[in-house]
């Protein structure tokens, strides 16, 4: 919970209160510091223990999240452990997991040290306006800053349409950037842009030991176990997002086994929703509370502008509303903390990688494509169709040729990894992982007031599937086998190797149906033609519930218009309400 | 005829230097000089096997396309018009002469001449306007496909010359050029797809590849003989990796088609007997809709373990090719057969007729239909829509 903000260089007064203002959502308590050429602020509710500004003689550091090992004063820990860096800031940071953001002061150089987590369960975004560099947790407080205008960049709205999100450090207002996960940026007053260095990477390191299937079931689950314990803390109670699938169902198991009063949370999507039987089986199994939360569609409606308000970024999943509700039930159930099984497929080789892998099968037969290439297909939204959806001055406003694949080539190159399937986990960490669901899972919940925990993404256990042999994620066709086989005898056997069921969340019923006056609102002629960043007829074929002709599955239609809608509803807020939270006047 | 760069219609005289006299583009036809087809009617035929340039397709799909556009030689109202005039007019022509005969007789015998004759003369017109309708409605709905290989290639070579290549039609890579690109991850035969479509067919192994049903579905795609030769190799390597396998067998309406799921069935060198196989293919209960669409059949056809006695008769006649059916609908229909066959009760079906064994990675069961082969003749009977498919029996993507 909470978030920070701040500045180098000089800033107007008062600005430190205006971001700080632009979250009132994220806690009550605020706390500012500010001196010769800097300025620093956190807000965080009541009950954080972990976030804080801490002054002394060498200036100042403000930290926000968890750190694990734990450790008192985790901020100070931080700073000690960058102290010691010297030129090596991977071997000093080696073994530090978390979530978390900071910034330190340092008053002898002058600079301003920005810090983020492995995974990016936080964030950090800046800017610079006027005389000084700013930074925040949010971009909406970024948009509170006197003199910011906020302005449409084309180039990643460009890439958001192929992804659902914008990948990398662009954010979709021109001139504000993010801190990528697992990197510190340096900043003083003269700064454009942050030095930026990398202090976690995931190297493919092979384990001989695992070679051993004993071995590696064992170790997964030891260390999965671990990832749970260390991420309980003081807590004796907590939520579960259970979907019934293996990843939520095995962190219920070991919160379960850890003695924690757990409560599985499930969304009731009627008969279009899947594994609903099978997490009430899981739930029985492991002797969980169940509570179905059913979706209201009128209020998802009626929540679109502040749905993308808290989203901050544009997401274009459609699981962004449900995450919302299932989060509310919690809160309203008397949960603060709240679990998932979010980064087992990132990490373990999901069903993700079996269209890359026949992809790779057949790949060079019929045209020259890159594997960049064929993982921005993956994705299924208008990569490839920009012909049909860009509107003339849009695509002529987007740039040249190859950003989007720029963001996969560190990842999917050769020398990335060795092995191919690991090279897709780099990609599906690196950017699915914490670019996608990470930032919208996190935000949703701290929304509600929670704190969520995804142990799934934890350091140790994804070095340690980076030292797995990679048959052993996707064996044959049977994905997160490791996982699999290290729940054997824990988890009913039946659903435990049953293969991947349908996505949950039935789009395109409600886009076409419930919700298509929605739909109309934001992307109808009317709308379209007002943006002018689409051409109306391929999202008029769209609303009609056609797709191009290729296109068999009919979930894309909704998802392609939901990818549409989320983005309108972002710039209603963003460029049109300059990031005030919806139903608001004034000053945020 | 209209030129399909700047649709001028031209008059005859306008184009005799076979160009369009406004933006001077050549033309690829002259119906006038014994072309069966106009450039605007060639470039409607691609725009329907293409979906409107958003489905890639074969050869084969643009020969079916424009064999629906080629007009049938002859008026079809003309033979109707035959039929009802030519017999009316022999009738009319006896007519006379029996009345002729019967004032010639006169008195009674006249009169018993033209009892004799006029009911015959009425029961004879009757009977050859029947034959000669029947001869009129099969003249005009005659099956077999009314654009032979060479018409249509001599076609699309005028069509190349004038307007280029067209778009969305799959070229193969040279099999060199092709074989020294793939540089194939080396972990990748430690995988497996899901699903595997075998074809019976080269054609229809490109057509589904290069419309990327392989990426969309996680499935391998594959003719029985081993096309594509740069892939098959190591993807029926990688087929042998999942036990639970489900093949989809997709061909023409053949013999050799019909008992395709037989042969993969049967061949422990490309499933393994755990695997599920499905016929999805055309069988000649698909035939209806393809009249005018059908090939003549090359030698009898006997009844046998994969073709009913009703559909060797049929096979005996005729043949149909699955080139037959539009490009988007191979496809979808493909993707209802594929969403058929993992819908939740379709598979406890099949693991109700099949056995159960053990997999030494972890005890998987295993469904198994114990070498049967399971049949499809809805997925293929009719097109298939936006709503068609489901979302929820299949959760790739």
């Amino acid at each position: 919970m909470g978030g920070l903000c701040g500045y180098v260089g000089s800033a107007p007064p008062g600005v430190l209160e205006a971001m700080s203002g632009a979250i009132p959502h994220l806690g009550a308590t605020m706390d500012s510091t500010t001196g010769d050429g800097f300025g620093l602020a956190i807000r965080h509710p009541d009950t954080a223990t972990n976030a804080g500004l801490v002054r002394d003689a060498r200036g100042v550091t403000c930290f926000l999240g968890e750190l694990w090992p734990t450790h008192e004063g985790p901020g100070a820990r931080v700073k000690d452990l960058l102290s010691r860096g010297g030129s090596d800031l991977g071997a000093a940071m080696s073994g530090t997991d978390g979530a978390f953001a900071f910034a330190i002061w340092n008053a002898e150089a002058r600079r301003m040290m920005l810090g983020l987590d492995p995974f990016g369960m936080r964030s950090l975004c800046w800017t610079r306006v006027g005389e000084a560099f700013y930074f925040a947790s949010e971009i909406k407080q970024l948009a509170s800053i006197p003199g910011f205008v906020a302005t449409l960049d084309a180039a990643a709205i460009h890439k958001y349409l192929a992804f659902s999100f914008v990948p990398g450090e662009d954010t979709p207002l021109a001139g504000v950037r993010r801190l990528l996960p697992g990197r510190i940026g340096i900043v003083d007053a003269t700064s454009r842009v942050p030095a930026v260095e990398r202090w976690f990477t995931l190297p493919e390191a092979g384990d001989p030991k695992l070679a051993d299937a004993g071995v590696a079931t064992r170790r997964a689950r030891r260390l999965v176990r671990e990832a749970v314990e260390k991420r309980l803390g003081a807590v004796s109670k907590a939520g579960l997002f259970l979907s019934g699938g293996l990843d939520s169902s095995i962190i219920g198991f070991f919160l379960k086994k850890c003695g924690i009063d757990t409560r599985a949370f499930s969304l009731d999507l009627g008969e279009r929703g899947a594994e609903k039987a099978e997490a009430a089986a899981m739930a029985k199994h492991l002797d969980l509370p169940l509570e179905w939360v059913p979706i209201d569609l009128r209020g998802l409606a009626d929540d679109l502008d502040e749905l993308a308000w808290v989203l901050d970024l544009p997401f274009g999943d459609p699981v962004t509303g449900p995450q919302l509700a299932l989060g509310r039930a919690a809160k309203a159930a008397g949960y603060g903390v709240v679990f998932n099984g979010e980064g087992g497929d990132q990490l373990f080789g999901g069903w993700t990688n079996k269209p890359m892998v026949a992809a790779a099968a057949y790949a060079g037969l019929y045209d020259e494509e890159t594997p960049e290439e064929t993982y921005l297909r993956s994705y299924h939204r208008f990569y490839g169709l920009e012909a049909a959806l860009y509107a003339p001055d849009f695509a002529a406003a987007v740039g040249g040729p190859g950003q989007r694949r720029a963001h996969l080539r560190p990842y999917l190159s050769e020398d990335a990894a060795e092995s191919y399937l690991n090279r897709l986990r780099l990609a599906d960490v690196h950017l699915k992982g914490s670019q996608n669901i990470l930032p919208r899972a996190g935000r949703t919940a701290r929304a509600c007031g929670l704190n969520l925990r995804m142990p799934l993404f934890d350091r140790a256990l994804a070095e340690m599937a980076f030292a797995l042999p990679p048959e052993m994620k996707l064996h044959g066709a049977t994905e997160k086998w490791v996982l699999k086989a290290a729940m054997q005898g824990r988890l009913p056997h039946d659903l435990l190797w049953r293969g991947k069921v349908g996505m949950s969340v039935p789009i395109t019923e409600w886009v076409l149906g419930p919700l298509a006056d929605v739909v109309e609102a934001a992307i109808g002629p009317d709308a379209i033609a007002n943006r002018g960043l689409f051409r109306s007829p391929y999202v008029e074929r769209l609303r009609r519930g056609e797709d191009h002709g290729a296109e068999t599955r009919r979930r894309r239609v909704g998802e392609r218009l939901w990818t549409l809608v989320m983005l309108e509803a972002w710039m209603r807020v963003f460029l049109d309400g300059k990031g005030r939270r919806p139903g608001t006047r004034g000053t945020p | 005829m209209k030129c399909i760069h700047c649709d001028r219609d031209a008059t005859y005289s306008e184009r005799a230097d076979g160009k369009c006299p406004g933006c001077r583009h050549a033309f690829a036809f002259e119906p006038r000089s014994g072309d069966p087809i106009t450039d605007s009617a060639f470039k409607h035929a691609i725009d329907l096997v293409s979906s409107q340039g958003s489905v890639r397709f074969t050869g084969a799909s643009l020969l079916y396309e424009i064999a629906r556009r080629i007009k049938r030689p002859g008026s079809i109202w003309g033979r109707y018009l035959a039929a009802f005039f030519v017999p009316l007019g022999l009738g009319i022509a006896g007519l006379v002469i029996t009345i002729a005969n019967a004032e010639s007789v006169g008195g009674p015998g006249g009169a018993r001449l033209l009892d004799l004759w006029l009911p015959r003369l009425g029961l004879g017109v009757l009977a050859l306007e029947a034959l000669g309708f029947a001869w009129a409605w099969k003249a005009n709905h005659a099956p077999w496909l009314r654009l032979d290989e060479s018409t249509f290639s001599a076609l699309l070579a005028k069509w190349i010359c004038a307007h280029g290549e067209p778009a969305g039609r799959i070229i193969r890579r040279p099999r060199v050029t092709a074989s020294a690109d793939r540089a194939r991850p080396r972990d990748l035969e430690s995988y497996s797809f899901d699903r595997a479509v075998v074809c019976d067919r080269e054609d229809t192994v490109d057509l589904l590849l290069a419309n990327n049903f392989h990426f969309e579905n996680n499935c391998a795609v594959l003719s029985e003989s081993g096309y594509p030769p740069e892939a098959a190799p190591q993807v029926r390597a990688m087929l042998k990796r999942n036990p639970k396998l489900l093949v989809l067998c997709l061909h023409d309406a053949t013999p050799s088609g019909c008992a395709l799921a037989h042969r993969v069935r049967c061949d422990p060198d490309l499933v393994l007997p755990t695997a599920r196989v499905v016929d999805v293919g055309l069988r000649p209960v698909h035939a209806a809709p393809f009249r005018g669409m059908l090939l003549r059949a090359g030698a009898p056809v006997s009844s046998n373990l994969d073709i009913t006695k009703a559909e060797a008769t049929w096979l005996s006649k005729f043949r149909l090719e699955l080139a037959a059916v539009r490009p988007e609908q191979v496809l979808k229909r493909l993707y209802r057969a594929l969403s058929a066959a993992t819908a939740p009760s379709t598979v406890a079906q099949a693991q109700a007729r099949g056995t159960s064994t053990t997999n030494v990675w972890g005890g998987v069961s295993i469904p198994s239909s114990a070498g049967r082969v399971e049949s499809d003749t809805t997925s293929f009977a009719a097109d298939a829509d936006a709503s068609d498919g489901g979302d929820g029996a299949d959760g790739f993507g």
